[in-house]
């Protein structure tokens, strides 16, 4: 089995670097024929990639431990589910899962590209071929997942503890995927540069494997959260960590595209600015990937430690300069079909929400690297953590949800004094009233206040948006309400999908400014009987029962929980002992509403029988898990292809775009 | 610079009035975050809690990777936050603690580095950074809608000239304000703010179906 996967491996490989080749000289010298197999190889690298996926699985669950990697990631206590977290708990399976995921969505890139691209397809597939070879090359050469131990142990090592959560099943597999598909909508804009079509053209298909990226990414990023709000046991969920930085920085560049990108196609401008926002973001995605396998950093992240940073930062540095320099190559005909009208517009709005964007991901990346920088230049060491981020990038963000409110009451062209005003009216009023109100229940600090009223600024825009429009149609076309608003939303996708993920990012920054300045936190130890106060709940620890496992000894203890003295409920944290990695996997016991979440987390056993508990009360995290799936809605309806043909943009299209969406009648939902 | 008039003069200093604006609230903010700790912490013959809490969200676990203290459960860490309480108590400021830890580990163990001496470049050159780069977006912007005016005879006329029948093509789609079925739209030069503007086309209780109507199209 273990050969399979490597002679499938190794097969890819050869199938990956053939359709390089084919690819671009294929196109160079127009042979159709050489074009055409090295496409189909694309597929069949998928084929043989996911046999050599399908091995290593196999491997893993006849626990052959004859596999040094599957010998280093589980053990036979481990239950098989777990295969999955195990597979991609080392370097070596992650990079199988990257190629694989890769060639898959390279794959469907390619099959399903629209006519638009078809002529530059083939330096696509080159450029998504090469990114590939060099995953193969890594995994083949540097990591090999089928590598063999010189003797077969009796047992494996096992998996890190902390890996085995509901949460580590979805969430590095989601951020790999996002971080790695971010080469599809990079390559359909190196396809359309080499190719010299400087327009239009990649448009559609970059915007929507941008979009895909990014939702993957943003999954990804709530879901490692949740786990690190369950299972770290320190009661939150966002460190920066520089790992967490990483894989923030490419989703913030990806932000800024799949916006810009909406400027292009409907206004035909920002061709240039489009083509660095996805070199940038690509080029970012490369050294969340360095950051993640090269593991150059210490980190809550440094599963896998390796010698793969050198590798990774050469690729990262050749995946930056190359797609820098046929942009400059082919910077003369890049020019923007159209002039800014005016900067009240939602044009404008949006290139001032992209240097925010680019601002943050800056601020962001500045953090991890400085301190390299210092110590380089025998200065102080010194760290850069939590509270720089906090206070240098708190005031951006605030500043991006603000233009998140006032950009969609923007008109694309140019807006008039008079419709400004009576755009952001209603929403500002909302704002300021929020602001008066919390004010006045007792919310002094500056920070959560303008947070909560910017909040209430976007989702007034929002909803007004949205109850204009579904006033009209009722009105124009008799649908009953919900209807008439189902079939609004259908109408411009792209549109209100966009403003149902803009009602998720309302809930993450409630979810954040909740916790950030409203949390209250308790380290205590209590012996059985014993209880504590926090805010208006009491606290009261019963016991705990101790039961040894094979590979760990689980403590399970009980509080119940009073609230003015009378029992409201009971709460079983958990904290499993794991002897062979001296280390404690938490089990946090969190009640969860929508007004906050009671946490209780042991953080220590002690031998006389009393525990020492973390508490904590995090107002409005709710939100924020909530928050995920309404994301993934809003991508989804904004991702659904119109039902009703989609007109192509041609070169020469003049007069074939008259007919607008709204005249085609009632789009279906 | 050439001032034509006086509205292109304030939208010469407005990035740098808003870039400003930004800066002074940032720093603001900064330092509303910041609370200071000598106002509570003297004479006081216990700790607030709060503020401990927030003492160790600064501080480094010296043996851990990437985190401070009030996250780690290290032995190291628990002893650090005991001293830190113990310290808090006998009347030590925010301030006075973070040096003592520093005169032991070094800068290092700080979560931020100090703004201060060397170290301010950490802070300042993403601040102005990221200040520059908004204020040069805001210049290029402006540039642009400049160029667009003063290229009247190019795109900019092909629109004007457009104008009318847009608007007869947008009032038979009904694209119209449903309040105003007569206005005709005068398109003017960009840089008088009209009342009767173009905002029309993007109002969506004005479109039944989609409410971006990309004029380009027609194009």
């Amino acid at each position: 089995m273990a050969d399979l996967g490597a002679i499938s491996l190794w097969i890819a490989l050869a199938l990956s670097s053939y359709s390089v080749l084919g690819s671009f000289v294929g196109q160079a010298r127009g042979s159709v024929e050489l074009i055409i197999s090295s496409r189909r190889a694309v597929y069949l690298a998928t084929l043989v990639l996911f046999v050599s996926t399908l091995s290593l699985v196999t491997l893993f669950i006849n626990r052959d431990f004859e596999v040094a990697y599957v010998a280093g990631h589980s053990d036979l206590a481990m239950p098989d589910r777990f295969t999955w977290v195990a597979f991609y708990a080392g370097n070596e399976g992650s990079l199988l899962y990257i190629a694989f995921s890769l060639a898959a969505m390279s794959a469907l890139a390619i099959w399903r590209a629209p006519s638009s691209v078809r002529d530059t397809l083939p330096y696509t597939t080159g450029v998504l071929m090469v990114v590939l070879t060099f995953f193969l090359l890594v995994t083949g050469f540097m990591a090999n997942p089928f590598e063999k131990l010189p003797f077969v142990p009796p047992d494996g090592e096992g998996i890190n503890p902390l890996l085995t959560h509901f949460g580590m099943f979805i969430h590095p597999p989601m951020l790999m995927s996002g971080l790695i598909c971010a080469s599809v909508p990079f390559a359909f804009a190196m396809g359309s540069l080499l190719g010299g079509k400087t327009g239009d053209e990649w448009v559609d298909a970059g915007r929507m494997w941008g979009i895909i990226a990014w939702a993957l990414l943003a999954c990804g990023l709530l879901l490692g959260s949740w786990w690190a709000y369950t299972i770290l046991g320190w009661g939150g969920f966002w460190f920066w960590d520089p790992v967490e930085n990483a894989a923030l920085m490419p989703w913030l560049g990806l932000t800024a595209f799949i916006h810009s990108i909406m400027v292009q196609k409907r206004r035909g401008m920002f061709r240039m600015w489009n083509i660095v926002l996805i070199n940038v973001s690509f080029g970012l995605a490369l050294y969340g990937m360095f950051m993640n396998r090269g593991g150059p950093v210490p980190s809550v992240h440094s599963f896998g430690a390796s010698n793969l940073g050198w590798v990774f930062l050469a690729f990262l540095a050749v995946g930056v300069l190359i797609p820098f320099a046929i942009f400059f190559w082919r910077f003369p005909i890049l020019k923007s079909a159209q002039t800014l009208d005016s900067m009240l517009s939602r044009e404008a709005a949006f290139l001032v929400n992209n240097l925010l964007l680019l601002g943050i991901a800056f601020v962001t990346l500045w953090g991890s690297v400085y301190p390299l920088i210092s110590g380089l230049t025998g200065e102080d060491e010194i760290t850069i953590a939590r509270p720089f981020y906090d206070q240098v990038n708190g005031p951006l963000f605030l500043a991006l949800l603000l233009l998140m409110g006032i950009g969609p009451l923007l008109p694309w062209r140019r807006a008039t004094a008079a419709s400004l005003k009576r755009a952001l009216l209603a929403p500002g009023t909302v704002a300021l009233g929020t602001a008066a109100a919390l004010f006045v229940l007792g919310v002094h600090k500056p920070y959560p206040l303008i947070g909560f009223a910017l909040g209430a600024f976007v989702t007034t825009g929002i909803f007004i948006e949205w109850g204009r429009g579904t006033l009209s149609r009722h009105r124009s076309t008799g649908d009953i309400y919900p209807i008439a608003f189902l079939r609004l939303l259908a109408a411009n996708r792209p549109r209100y999908g966009g403003y149902i993920v803009h009602l998720a990012v309302v809930m993450v920054a409630l979810g954040v400014v909740g916790t950030s300045f409203f949390s209250e936190q308790r380290d205590v130890v209590l012996g059985p009987g014993e209880s504590v106060q926090i805010r208006e709940y009491e606290i009261r620890y019963v016991g705990t029962i101790e039961d040894p496992k094979s590979n760990r000894t689980e403590f399970r203890s009980t509080v119940e929980v009073y609230r003015d003295g009378q029992l409201k409920y009971t709460l079983e944290p958990q904290r499993d002992f794991y002897p062979n990695f001296n280390m404690a996997a938490t089990r946090a016991a969190i009640r969860s509403t929508p007004v906050e979440d009671l946490f209780v987390v042991p953080s220590e056993n002690l031998p006389d029988g009393s525990v020492g508990f973390r508490i904590l009360v995090n107002p409005l995290i709710w939100w924020m898990w909530v928050a995920g799936p309404v994301l993934i809605l809003g991508t989804l309806v904004s991702l659904w292809p119109q039902q009703v043909r989609t007109t192509v943009p041609a070169p020469s299209r003049t007069g074939t775009n008259l007919t607008r969406p709204g005249t085609r009648g009632p789009a279906t939902v | 610079m050439l001032v034509p008039c006086n509205l292109h003069w304030f939208r010469a200093i407005l990035p740098v009035v808003l870039a400003l604006s930004a800066f002074v609230l940032w720093v603001g903010l900064a330092e509303a975050q910041s609370p200071d700790a000598e106002s509570e912490a003297p004479q006081l013959p216990t700790y607030v809690e709060e503020e401990a809490q927030g003492i160790d969200r600064m501080l480094m676990c010296p043996v851990c990777s990437g985190t401070t203290i009030e996250q780690s459960r290290a032995a190291i860490a628990q002893q650090m936050k005991s001293l830190v309480r113990e310290k808090l108590s006998q009347g030590s400021s925010r301030q006075e603690i973070l040096d003592f830890f520093v005169d032991r580990y070094g800068t290092e163990i700080l979560a931020a580095p100090p703004k201060s001496g060397v170290n301010l470049v950490a802070w300042v050159v993403p601040v102005f950074g990221v200040l520059g780069a908004l204020a040069a977006g805001l210049m290029v912007i402006r540039s642009m809608t400049r160029q667009g005016a003063r290229e009247g005879g190019d795109d900019g006329a092909i629109d004007d000239d457009l104008a009318p029948y847009l608007d007869i093509i947008d009032r038979n789609l009904g694209f119209e304000e449903s309040g105003f079925p007569g206005q005709t739209e005068n398109r003017q030069p960009p840089d008088i703010v009209s009342s009767t503007g173009s905002e029309a086309s993007d109002e969506p209780e004005s479109v039944p179906g989609d409410p971006e109507s990309p004029i380009q199209d027609v194009k």
